[in-house]
């Protein structure tokens, strides 16, 4: 079982009603990012570049976490149908 | 005959409103770390002293999550009120040594040991080296490394085990040995001492001991 070595990333960012970047500066050598959305009530919707909506978006339900194994190139945008929605995440190396 | 072990270590850290590492020192050969908010509050992990209830990834009450982090990694938490239990559950996994060899003329083969060694001690021996040439004279070669050399003692093992290292011996070939046979190679060397596995009447296993010393 192979480990991350690099110390972690992580932080966090709020989603609103206009798709937005959550990290702005990813991880060098990603291999796994951990997304929680924290809100207790409202949806995000996730997405890959700023074409991202809420009809379009993959949905993150309020309180529920999602990890991709992507690298530090690709993007992650989020959008919201409420104002300042807050996110956190972990990027490992 | 299983030949690597797992090695679970649980710790229980209460965290009171500050930022605080949940492990002092992380387990060796750690593969993965889990972390459990068992609290009521909720608490915040980040991987540096600058974690804040601001910065810090969520876990909510029972909230969990699982990382595969090298123990070098240091993890911190805090939480948004005065007490929070958090469980950390760390799992490493340690495999019995191993030899590869290099048969002549044939592929090198390979032996994770079926019972490990229950004994290893690693020496650096000083390669100041004096013989006498041809003509008499003295001479002395100074070098400046050292060379490593690792005597490993066996108890117990099987006659399947013996006859492995019997036949590893009798090759008389370079002999690489593995501490731990998923990590680096530890020592590339021969195998220098006679073989001297000898028979426990009473448990008809065998016991003895190799030394490798480095090409």
């Amino acid at each position: 079982m192979s480990v991350f070595t690099k110390t972690p990333s992580y932080g966090q960012a709020t989603v609103g009603l206009t798709a937005r970047k959550i990290i702005s500066s990813p991880l060098s050598t990603r291999g796994k990012l951990y997304i929680k959305n924290m809100d207790s009530a409202s949806r995000i919707f996730l997405g890959f570049d700023s074409n991202v909506t809420t009809s379009n978006g993959y949905l993150v339900k309020a309180g529920d976490e999602e990890i991709f194994d992507i690298s530090d190139s690709i993007d992650v945008y989020g959008v919201s149908a409420t104002a300042n929605i807050s996110v956190c995440y972990i990027e490992l190396a | 005959m299983p030949n690597n072990i797992t090695v679970v270590r649980k710790t229980l850290k209460t965290l009171t409103g500050s930022t605080e590492k949940l492990i002092n020192k992380g387990l060796t050969r750690r593969t993965l770390i889990k972390i459990k908010n068992n609290s009521s509050e909720n608490v915040y992990i980040g991987f540096d002293s600058s974690l804040t209830t601001s910065n810090g990834y969520k876990l909510l009450s029972g909230g969990k999550i699982e990382l595969k982090l090298h123990q070098d990694i240091d993890i911190y938490g805090i939480n948004d009120g005065s007490s929070a239990d958090v469980a950390v559950t760390e799992i490493s996994s340690i495999w019995n040594g191993k030899f590869i060899w290099f048969p002549s003329g044939g592929t090198a083969k390979s032996y994770v040991f079926d019972k490990n060694f229950v004994f290893i001690e690693e020496q650096k021996n000083d390669l100041t080296i004096s013989s006498r040439s041809a003509n008499a004279t003295l001479k002395v070669y100074i070098i400046s490394d050292l060379k490593k050399r690792v005597n490993l003692e066996f108890r117990n093992i099987s006659e399947y085990q013996k006859r492995k290292f019997e036949e590893i011996k009798n090759q008389r070939g370079e002999l690489w040995f593995f501490e731990d046979a998923s990590q680096d190679v530890t020592v590339k060397g021969y195998w220098v001492n006679e073989f001297n596995f000898t028979k426990n009447p009473a448990s008809q296993l065998w016991n003895g001991s190799i030394t490798i010393e480095e090409v």
